[in-house]
């Protein structure tokens, strides 16, 4: 299976994003959707004990107060979580009761995060999430591509007086690994990539020095030269850096638009974008966007809007779901 | 993945009781000749007075070809009948009740699948291969559906309930082959006869397949269970994954109940601004006070519940504060 994780977005690059209402376009950040670790045991179908490892921060504290965790298809109520022994509460909270393998990755899920009860006058409001092969580059037996990616909303809300859609938006420019042939405070080059991409093809996108002294150090391109493999930077790293030495550096997929607040629907003009639709199993939305081939490279991510509108008149209650499917194909 | 392995796949998503392998339709015995389905293809229902064959299989040029291994799934919705007393020892004994069987064209048991009722509403599947082993599993609670998967390697047998491997208390010595080329598969049909600790069983069966191959792999093993049997004849299905993110949310709503109604498979609620909610039966519970007769009345509850604060839950059927 591609490792394909869900993170929020932000503004900036490279940060964490810690107000889920904040996640509506930009850059990929470095929170995760919901927290995660993976099973140690298998659990059948009427199991009512789940043992989980250690999540990879070493910590249970980003699970305090969690009241519900999502394996697959299943969302499962549990007892307060300490520790990886976990005692349930009601299996298939969703109406899905499913098998899971020692592995499977388990998802803290908390309410009241990514969505909140602020709408716009339409009764409408906007989130983006970010999708990502992180399956690593570094490691070639860990390769994976998913392939004829598509995305639908499997199981939509229960309450009818909600509905969702959703659309994708796919980064104007893709993931980028290689070494520098020369660079500078304002500018790092790679004559490898002359005559390969288009002028300004990754403006806008992020840059990161990967390895060796400046490892993690990274600024927003403002330009690229596409005749000689030019990257341009909106600002100047530290003048003190030694320059004399290329370093190997990455570019993270450009970012999605980020609209001002939630309850602005973003553009769909542009070809990287799709309307919102209402989706099923049978009428998924594909990754083919935008010229792409609809396949997701270990880096690569692909932006997920999803619009959510209640009726008029509606006021609040408690526990809600609905659950976004990935299907594809894998090769690795 | 399998599609080669496969020898028998019985749906039960109609009542034409159609066998997707050998494109025939197993054959209904008994006083009883018309096959019951439940709602939405989702199970046979097992009867007293019926029996099915699918003798066919094996003359339309599709022999299971088992020989030194197989593998073989299906869903069981058991039901317990407690247990008899032995008229000779005094003893309480289970009851078995078949569930199916596969005989070669000599009439001898290649393998047979029967379960034991036992005591506190809990069975036992006992699974024989030949006439010199039989392995009996775990226990398991009735009423409520669960799946078996079972593996014969030639030299050892694993049963997997609910995708988990089952101890087994084992009888004899397994044999390093099982003739099988040409085969007769009976449903709910008892090959040994009948005998005082013998009944049919009334519980419901899906999804049967067959693979003349041992395949013991957790993953397939998991995704038969979450995803069906679809997959074996369908190549596009073959190498999808699919990955699961459930978004939770408080969700507004001003629900007045107007009516409810259940069709086995989903159970609807109708609000007051004339849209309907659905639910599933098994487990579904969403936050809601009620305090008012009216509603409570559509939902059917008892007196002593028709005003509550609390949940409302959809379980088994039956819709609860």
């Amino acid at each position: 299976m591609a490792d394909i994780k869900i993170y929020l977005t932000s503004l900036e690059p490279d940060m964490e994003q810690t107000i889920y209402s904040q996640s509506i376009g930009g850059h990929i950040s470095n929170s995760l959707l919901y927290p995660e670790t993976t099973l140690s045991d298998t659990v059948a179908l009427y199991d009512a004990s789940l043992y989980l490892n250690t999540p990879s921060s070493g910590s249970w504290s980003e699970w305090q107060g969690v009241e519900y965790i999502n394996i697959g298809q299943e969302v499962i109520k549990v007892n307060p979580i300490t520790n990886g022994s976990i005692k349930v509460v009601q299996r298939g909270y969703n109406g899905i009761v499913n098998m899971h393998l020692v592995g499977d990755v388990v998802r803290a899920v908390s309410a009241s995060k990514i969505f909140n009860d602020i709408f716009n006058e339409d009764r409408k409001q906007y989130r983006c999430i970010a999708l990502k092969n992180t399956s690593s580059v570094h490691n070639p037996s860990d390769i994976k591509f998913s392939i004829r990616t598509s995305i639908y909303v499997s199981q939509s809300s229960l309450n009818s007086d909600s509905s969702i859609k959703i659309a994708v938006e796919m980064p104007k420019s893709r993931y980028l690994q290689n070494t520098s042939t020369k660079w500078s405070s304002s500018y790092l080059k790679d004559s490898t990539l002359a005559g390969q991409y288009a002028d300004n093809h990754f403006k806008d996108a992020y840059l990161k020095i990967v390895g060796g002294s400046y490892d993690g150090q990274g600024r927003l391109i403002s330009s690229y030269d596409g005749s000689t493999g030019t990257f341009v930077f909106y600002s100047s790293m530290p003048s003190t850096y030694n320059y004399t030495t290329n370093v190997s550096y990455e570019v993270l997929p450009a970012p999605a638009q980020r609209i001002k607040s939630g309850l602005v629907s973003p553009s769909a003009t542009s070809s990287f974008v799709t309307p919102f639709y209402v989706t099923s199993k049978n009428s998924p939305i594909s990754l083919k966007v935008g010229g792409n081939s609809g396949i997701l490279y270990p880096n690569d991510i692909c932006y997920l809007w999803i619009e959510r509108e209640i009726v008029k008149g509606a006021s609040s209650f408690d526990s809600n779901f609905i659950t976004i499917n990935l299907s594809y194909n894998t090769t690795g | 993945m399998f599609r080669t392995d496969l020898k028998l796949m019985l749906k039960f998503d109609t009542t034409s009781l159609y066998e997707g392998v050998s494109n025939t339709y197993l054959t209904v015995y008994g006083s009883d000749t018309e096959p019951e389905i439940l709602a939405r293809g989702s199970g046979y229902v097992m009867k007293n007075d019926q029996y099915l064959s699918g003798s066919g299989i094996a003359d339309t040029g599709y022999p299971l070809g088992i020989s030194n291994s197989f593998t073989m799934g299906l869903w069981l919705y058991p039901v317990n009948i407690g247990l008899v007393t032995n008229e000779i020892t005094g003893d309480a004994e289970s009851i078995i009740m078949p569930v199916l069987s596969v005989v070669d064209n000599n009439s001898n048991v290649v393998f047979k699948i029967e379960e034991h009722t036992l005591e506190n509403n809990k069975n036992a599947l006992d699974f024989s291969l030949g006439s010199s082993y039989s392995a009996l599993t775990e226990e398991y609670d009735a009423e409520q559906w669960h799946h078996f998967w079972i593996v014969y390697d030639g030299s050892s047998v694993l049963i997997y309930i609910d995708g988990k491997l089952s101890s087994i208390q084992e009888d004899g010595s397994i044999p390093a082959s099982v003739g099988g080329a040409v085969c007769d598969v009976f449903i709910n049909h008892s090959i040994a006869g009948y005998d005082y600790n013998i009944a049919k069983n009334t519980g419901y069966l899906d999804d049967i397949f067959i693979l003349n191959t041992a395949n013991s792999t957790t993953s397939n093993i998991q995704r038969v269970i979450n995803q069906g049997i679809d997959y074996f004849v369908n190549s596009t299905l073959d190498e999808i994954e699919e990955d699961g993110y459930a978004l939770y949310f408080n969700d507004p709503s001003t629900i007045t109940v107007t009516s409810s109604i259940d069709d086995m498979s989903y159970i609807y609620i109708g609000l007051n601004n004339g849209k309907i909610m659905r639910g599933s039966p098994l487990m579904w519970e969403t936050r809601r006070n009620f305090s008012d007769q009216r509603e409570t009345g559509f939902l059917g509850l008892t007196s002593d519940l028709n005003v509550s604060n609390g949940f409302i839950s959809l379980v088994d059927d039956i819709i609860r504060l």
